[in-house]
């Protein structure tokens, strides 16, 4: 009896041991499983938050012309999320910083800009090829608070990260960026937005001889008519990308267009003639005043990856 | 002491006391704990290497502005020297262009407050540049000055596409006077402060029997007008500017007799303040939203 009783207990260790094997060897399969996907995914492409990591040491890094952290400096280092500083100098920054008057000092439609920047092999290799990748993240501007007499109250609130995908897609798609400017003073090249409001330019050489840097071109339109008129010198592009830069306005008319229900074929076929410049400028509009009215910094990021294909441009 | 060494043998009894499978096991664990820690900040710096970032302020919307007729700024919208006399009794008015600067606004309140020394009334129309417009203005400054640009009183709806604007404004008195009809074919009105039978029965002076006395005890008229919503965007953006006419009105009897002569347009009576401003309205952001395309 004793026997059998000793059995059925070893049998009971067993298998409690095999189901514990068993959960271990999962656990070690799920994160293999997990671990070589964001291997494989990672090496080639930034996706997602734009955090990447190479097949082997950072081969490259990041040059700019400036040594300028930026007006803004004190506020970005109180972020929890943050990245390396992208420098700039007096001319070429994020923001309206020529402006005196304390009110302009900040971005606002109608303002432009240059940030420049290069990418310096470091390995080896006397060149290399990347993708970069430019998105825009904001944060929340606090609500307006008022003291008894009126006066406005010193709201000290750490900064917020905006999780609204509606407003992020109007700061995304207002505040657009182009590759260059043609000899009129009009932009070329404008840089579109993908789903998740990336923007990418890709297989771009750079090598260790070469030290000019890349110009990237900022805009906030002040009008409707700046991005989509007939007439040459009211566009602040180059008039030969208008069909180009009208076709990426319908596919992102959410980000350009507050509540806009148009259809798409409707809507290109106005832009392109024009009609009903009215409506869709209050739109174009409402979309600019919720930017001004909910966010407080806007933040550009630049990430840079190898290139899948190498000397491709 | 003693506690200790019984405690840390108690450990090392039970790591030995554990099977092979167990032992295994543990490194396991131990093992992936190991390499969340290392992942962690290996992982932030190659963000900090791979990735850089920039901010900037954004700016608060602008505020309103009030400005002039055609593109002239607010200092040539002027009220001034209006002459009330006229030959024959009866209802006079004179019209004044002025403009709201509405850059990014959508909707906004127009606040009129004047004083009432002299019983003007005003009214408050919205307009355009039209060149058979009835109401004229001369262009003060810049390359038209000197100019004249005819403005057309608006009214009803202005459409475009699927947005409809209205374009009649409704004043509304936040302090207002007392009207009383004595017959349907004269109103008169009568003011809580301000008119001679209120003087002379609470303060025992008369301003206006003959003369230019000013009413000290006049209270300002305040009146809103609400919601006024932008109006048709002009395609360039270069004329962000909503017109208005102010309508002055005033009445006149030549022989004006005894208190009667406070109701009435004389150039001898003292100067009124009148006020403009104009101011975002509060919810124009969610209200808009009710609009559809």
């Amino acid at each position: 009896m004793k026997h059998s009783s000793d059995i059925s207990e070893l049998k009971k260790m067993q298998r409690a041991s095999l189901v514990k094997m068993f959960v271990i060897v999962m656990i070690v399969v799920v994160f293999a499983v997990f671990g070589s996907v964001a291997w494989f995914t990672m090496n080639r492409e930034v996706e997602g938050a734009g955090v990447q990591m190479t097949a082997s040491d950072v081969e490259f890094s990041f040059k700019f012309p400036g040594s300028d952290e930026g007006k803004w400096i004190n506020q970005y280092r109180s972020l929890s999320n943050q990245a390396g500083i992208w420098l700039v100098d007096d001319k070429k920054y994020l923001d309206n910083g020529s402006e005196i008057d304390k009110e302009h000092e900040g971005l606002e439609p109608g303002d432009s800009g240059i940030l420049e920047f290069r990418v310096e092999p470091n390995g080896q290799s006397d060149t290399i090829s990347v993708d970069l990748c430019f998105s825009l993240r904001g944060i929340v501007k606090p609500e307006k608070q008022y003291n008894q007499d009126g006066t406005l109250k010193d709201v000290n609130k750490s900064l917020e990260e905006i999780t609204d995908t509606t407003l992020m897609n109007y700061v995304g798609s207002h505040i657009m960026l182009f590759t260059g400017i043609n000899g009129d003073g009009k932009y070329t090249g404008l840089l579109q937005n993908n789903n998740q409001l990336q923007r990418y330019i890709r297989n771009k050489l750079y090598s260790k001889t070469d030290t000019e840097y890349t110009k990237l071109y900022w805009v906030w339109p002040m009008h409707l008519s700046n991005i989509i008129s007939k007439d040459a010198s009211e566009l602040i592009y180059a008039a030969n990308e208008r069909d180009t830069v009208i076709q990426y306005i319908v596919e992102h008319k959410s980000g350009f267009f507050k509540g806009i229900e148009t259809e798409d074929s409707k809507l290109k076929t106005d832009l392109l003639n024009v009609d009903h410049y009215g409506a869709y400028s209050i739109l174009f509009d409402k979309a600019d005043l919720d930017i001004g009215n909910k966010v407080q910094y806007v933040i550009l990021g630049m990430s840079a990856s190898t290139s899948s294909a190498p000397d491709s441009e | 002491m003693q506690k200790t060494t019984t405690k840390n043998k108690n450990i090392v009894q039970r790591y030995s006391s554990l099977t092979k499978i167990e032992k295994i096991q543990l490194f396991v664990a131990i093992g992936f704990t190991l390499a969340s820690i290392i992942v962690a900040p290996v992982f932030a710096w190659f963000s900090f290497q791979t990735k850089v970032e920039t901010m900037s302020y954004v700016n608060d919307p602008p505020t309103l502005s009030l400005a002039s007729g055609h593109q002239d700024s607010i200092q040539f919208f002027q009220l001034k020297n209006i002459d009330v006399k006229r030959l024959n009794d009866g209802s006079y008015y004179q019209d004044f262009v002025f403009s709201v600067e509405t850059e990014k606004a959508l909707e906004y309140d127009l606040q009129l407050c004047h004083t009432t020394n002299i019983p003007f009334t005003y009214e408050l129309w919205r307009a355009k540049e039209d060149v058979s417009g009835t109401v004229s203005y001369i262009v003060q400054e810049g390359s038209d000055i000197g100019k004249t640009i005819q403005y057309t009183l608006l009214t009803g709806n202005l459409t475009d596409g699927d947005i409809t604007i209205s374009q009649d404004i409704t004043l509304t008195s936040l302090n207002p006077q007392t009207i009383s009809f004595t017959n349907e074919n004269e109103p008169t009105i009568s003011r809580d402060i301000g008119c001679e039978e209120v003087l002379e029965s609470k303060y025992s002076r008369k301003n206006y029997e003959q003369g230019d006395n000013y009413n000290q005890f006049v209270e300002p008229l305040y009146s809103v007008a609400r919601h006024i919503q932008t109006n048709e965007k002009t395609f360039d953006g270069s004329e962000e500017r909503d017109y208005f006419v102010l309508r002055v009105k005033w009445n006149v009897k030549n022989e004006a007799q005894g208190n009667e002569y406070w109701y009435y347009g004389f150039n001898d009576k003292e100067t009124d303040i009148v006020y403009v401003s104009v101011k975002e309205s509060r919810d124009s952001v969610s209200n808009a939203d009710n609009e559809g395309n």
